[in-house]
């Protein structure tokens, strides 16, 4: 059984990321040890990969899990098991989800968007379809407890881009990759 | 002044830094030494207008330019930027511009009403004119202490604001915004703005008063207060009497000698040659190293007329004043001009007087213009580029318009201010560039070329393998061979992910689709793929593919590379509102996609797959769901190159793993990677058409010799009524394909000519293996595209002659395909 790859595979091994098996996909475990990626998501940012997130299209309000992107436009995105309704369209492999988690993850997205992701333009659990380093990105809110946590989601094609955009843009906010291992800890 | 590179910097108010470099411009060698300065004693024989009086012929411009633009232009910019510029968007309820007094109370209250707030300053610390003027008020050290505890106050301090544009959108130039960047761009939406600029001191006319030496009493007090700097040891003071006042005490205070305090009308000139020594007065010379201006003050409200605010005349105050103010907008303090007291200064005589120390732009160029006819604000401006330098006419604007009232005859009120546009004051190209994030667009096997050595091709936002270098000796002609090579007697494959694809779903995909393309797709067995062109209304050729239908109620569309996002608007467009149950989504992204073509490809692919195969079982033009090295795939049983092969498409995770299960399956058959170049030549041998390449925005597919693809008995579909003609009156041009008889390789868009006459023009063209000539496509005038007719087609200015095809070049009856 070959193993599932991002987008990112190969940009995060150049980082020397350690990968880990997560639902058959080969994701990073994490790039520095997970205690540090912890503290410095909660004090300032971190971007992870989700892409192994399934994610269905949809004409009809799903019951959970569900995104409305529009009028008859729905998004199911979850971690499996996840059983979207009948006549939903699996596009998991067509976007690439990233976490950008932590305090300063609102300012890092001020430099890429102009879209308004303060807390009263875009509260916990809502998304938007906007621009994000001159790429169409879905914003997806959805706090990891406490912390501001925002989903993007891009075609798969432009991860590099907006993982490095993102990245050079982070710089003066401490921004950190993270990985896996570090956001299940984040979770609990 | 140059700083670190950048030209027109206005160095009065720019802070120094560790290691800066400042440099003049328009001086040669130095300032100091400054042989251009020749120039002003000959300004005689320049004029107002000199340029447009002098260079009448272009040529003679094109010669004087570069001399001039050196001499007098407004720098020079960098080729080889390497700053860091950043852009940045905010979002808030207020928006203060001006971090003075009045600012930062306007700013508290909004704060205090729970409103997110920006103040923005332009200094590097707040307070405004109060932090060295002792008549303003000035902050305590408690209220600055306060406003840093508001979590909905953000203050930017050295940024400016530029312009206010619409839907009350400021553009904000912030400096050094950290370590990593110079400036950053900050586009900030608000729903109010508040114009708190102040106001500013502008200068009094007087000959000579473009000399080191003169300066506003601003000016003065800011070097003094904020840098301890002396502005020189002895003064004198222009001024009318009561706004002196100040300037005297406090330059007591400092221990400046005040040799006399003047008013202006007494002022004759300023006397100095590279800066100033003294003052000529109608009371007498006076010996000193500075004079002091203690000229009219001017509201700062460029921001407001931007926003659509109207400025008017006020006689009393002596200045324009915002007089309507739109809702969104608001002006406090002293950019209001409520506590202004109209001074009117003397203009100056005839003799010169710098009116714009910007553009040195005199008082005698002014008044020139107006003679030559240039009476009006706003044609005055463009003639003699007054007010429109560095600082925008914040010091000159008032005095221009004054100059152009009295010679005109007409009040100021009537003269006007000229149009205040963004930005004001300028920014740097970098600042609006900002980083370049250009984004590109990678296929999942990307890494997996690389390692072959591909060499890249930009095709759009994508990169594709143009060819894969195997030695370092190899050329990109044989290395396009030898992948041709494989691919027509052995096997090879080729990353086509960058197609688009769309999945259908639903019970009336194939209305939607019988309604777009030309061909019939409603009938379309399961199990089968079909060629796929799109006409717009009048039947040109807008995109072609393939679509293939999975089930009943699932098709699978592909199209060429750079039309996908039209394709899927247009396929959306003819949607909405239609009431039909279809469910479309672009899923380019999530297949990775690979042609496997040659006669071998079925051997190498049977070792993955336990599909079977066979030509019987998997005839051409069919499709499968199948699995191919454990990996979930859709196979399209079609040959863009004119071999038996597969189009595979599999979720974009698994795409490198299948890819190099291919290689290594293929590696007993010499299977090789191939590029877009070897596919080009191998499309091209079928004469199969690129759309945009082959066909452009007046091609109809009858005259693509494409007419098979068109199924005009359909009830309707897109393009038909335009269609039905075209097939019956034959066309004007038609695609033909040709055969080059003598060495040689025609370019892309070289004339065919028949009997000396341009008939025609070649789109496609390459050395073709199978036919040991140049082989090509081209559009001919329909009378002479005849099988077997003679052309001539330029190769490097000469006629060669070439045989005429319709036929294609490489296995004309596509048994190939088919085995």
């Amino acid at each position: 059984m070959t193993m599932k790859r991002s987008a990112l595979f190969h940009l995060h091994k150049n980082q020397n990321a350690v990968f880990t098996d997560h639902q058959g996909w080969e994701v990073p475990a994490y790039f520095s040890p997970p205690e540090q990626e912890i503290v410095a998501v909660r004090k300032n940012a971190g971007l992870a990969d989700v892409s192994y997130l399934l994610k269905f299209d949809l004409q009809h309000e799903p019951q959970h899990s569900g995104w409305r992107l529009g009028s008859k436009h729905y998004l199911m995105m979850g971690e499996q098991p996840l059983h979207p309704p009948f006549g939903a369209i699996d596009v998991s492999s067509v976007y690439t989800c990233l976490c950008l988690a932590g305090p300063r993850g609102r300012d890092v997205l001020n430099k890429l968007t102009s879209l308004n992701v303060s807390d009263v333009a875009l509260p916990n659990r809502s998304c938007a379809q906007t621009s994000v380093a001159h790429t169409y990105a879905l914003v997806m809110r959805d706090d990891i407890g406490t912390i501001l946590a925002l989903r993007l989601l891009v075609s798969r094609e432009f991860a590099e881009s907006i993982w490095e955009s993102i990245i050079h843009a982070g710089r003066e906010f401490h921004l950190c990759s993270f990985g896996i291992k570090t956001l299940m800890s984040l979770h609990n | 002044m140059n700083v670190d590179g950048i030209p027109n910097v206005r160095t009065c108010t720019t802070p120094v830094r560790d290691g800066m470099r400042v440099r003049s411009q328009n001086a040669f060698p130095s300032l100091e030494t400054d042989f251009l300065s020749v120039a002003q004693h000959f300004d005689w024989l320049m004029p107002v207008g000199w340029y447009y009086k002098t260079f009448t012929h272009r040529a003679m411009w094109h010669a004087a330019e570069p001399l001039i633009r050196r001499a007098a232009g407004l720098g020079k910019v960098l080729n080889s930027e390497t700053r860091e510029y950043e852009h940045s968007w905010m979002h808030v309820d207020t928006a203060v511009v001006g971090g003075g007094w009045y600012g930062i109370q306007t700013a508290l209250k909004a704060v205090q009403r729970g409103e997110q707030v920006a103040l923005l300053d332009d200094q590097l610390a707040l307070g405004g004119e109060g932090r060295y003027r002792k008549t303003q008020e000035n902050l305590t050290p408690d209220l600055l202490l306060q406003l840093q505890t508001f979590p909905n106050l953000r203050i930017l301090q050295d940024s400016y604001c530029f312009g206010l544009y619409e839907g009350n959108l400021l553009g904000v130039l912030q400096h050094h915004p950290h370590s990593g960047a110079v400036e950053r761009l900050i586009h900030l939406r608000t729903q109010h703005t508040v114009v708190a600029t102040g106001a500013y001191e502008t200068p009094i006319l007087f000959a000579n008063n473009d000399l080191p030496g003169v300066m506003l009493s601003t000016g003065v007090l800011r070097l003094l207060h904020l840098h301890g700097v002396q502005a020189g040891k002895r003064a004198v003071i222009v001024g009318t009497s009561g706004a002196t006042d100040e300037a005297s005490a406090e330059l007591r205070d400092a221990e400046i000698k005040v040799v006399a305090s003047v008013s202006p009308e007494q002022v004759v000139m300023a006397l100095g040659h590279t800066y100033v020594q003294g003052i000529k007065t109608t009371i007498g010379n006076f010996e000193c190293d500075l004079i002091v201006v203690c000229g009219p003050r001017v509201p700062d409200v460029s921001l407001v007329a931007q926003g659509g605010g109207t400025l008017a005349w006020d006689d009393v105050r002596g200045a324009f004043l915002p007089v309507f103010l739109p809702e969104h907008i608001s002006v406090v303090g002293e950019a209001t001009g409520k506590d202004l007291i109209g001074t009117a200064t003397p203009l100056p005589s005839r003799k010169r007087a710098f009116v714009c120390l910007c553009s040195d732009v005199s008082s005698r160029d002014l008044c020139d213009g107006i003679a030559e006819g240039f009476d009006q604000t706003e044609t005055l401006k463009r003639y003699t580029t007054a007010t429109m330098g560095p600082c925008q006419g914040r010091m000159c604007q008032l005095s221009a318009i004054r100059i152009c009232s009295s010679q005109t005859g007409r009040s100021v009120a009537r003269t006007g201010v000229t149009t205040s546009r963004p930005p004001n004051p300028g920014v740097t190209l970098g600042a609006l560039a900002g980083p370049s994030h250009h984004p590109v667009r990678r296929t999942p096997m990307h890494y997996a070329h690389e390692k072959l050595g591909a060499v890249w091709m930009d095709m759009s936002d994508w990169k594709r393998p143009r060819y894969y270098k195997t030695s370092s000796t190899s050329d990109e002609t044989d290395c396009v061979l030898t992948e041709y090579g494989a691919v027509r007697d052995g096997v090879g494959i080729i990353d086509v992910s960058t197609l688009g694809k769309l999945d259908l779903r639903g019970a009336d995909c194939g209305k939607l689709l019988d309604k777009v393309y030309t061909h019939r797709f409603s009938e379309l067995r399961p199990g089968r793929v079909r060629y796929a062109l799109m006409c717009d209304e009048g039947g040109i050729i807008l995109d072609d593919g393939t679509i293939a239908r999975l089930s009943d109620d699932r098709y699978f569309v592909t199209t060429t590379t750079g039309n996908l996002d039209f394709v899927h608007q247009w396929l959306d467009w003819y949607l909405v509102g239609s009431g039909w149950d279809v469910h479309m989504v672009n899923v380019t992204a999530g297949y990775a996609a690979m042609n496997l073509a040659g006669p071998m490809s079925r051997a190498v692919l049977s070792k993955l797959t336990s599909c079977d195969l066979t030509p019987t079982n998997f005839p051409y033009m069919h499709c499968r769901e199948a699995e191919v090295a454990g990996i979930p795939v859709v196979l399209l049983r079609i040959g863009f190159v004119g071999e038996t092969g597969w189009e595979i498409h599999c979720p974009a995770e698994s795409g490198e793993a299948l890819w190099e299960a291919l290689l290594d399956a293929g590696q007993e058959k010499n299977i090789r990677p191939f590029g877009v170049e070897a596919q080009r030549l191998l499309r091209l041998e079928k004469r199969h058409v690129i759309v945009g390449v082959d066909t452009d925005a007046l091609t109809n597919p009858y005259e693509a010799d494409m007419g098979w693809a068109v199924k005009l008995e359909k009830p309707d579909f897109v393009g038909k009524a335009l269609l039905s003609r075209a097939a019956e009156n034959w066309a004007r041009e038609r695609l033909i394909g040709f055969v080059l008889a003598v060495p040689g390789l025609p370019e892309d868009g070289a004339a065919i000519l028949v009997k000396g006459k341009l008939a025609g023009r070649v789109t496609s063209c390459r050395y073709s293996p199978a036919q040991r000539a140049a082989v090509g496509l081209g559009w001919l005038e329909a009378s002479q595209a005849e099988e077997g007719a003679t052309i001539d087609v330029r190769v490097k200015g000469k006629p060669m002659r070439a045989r005429v095809t319709m036929q294609s070049f490489y296995d004309p009856d596509g048994s190939r395909l088919r085995q």
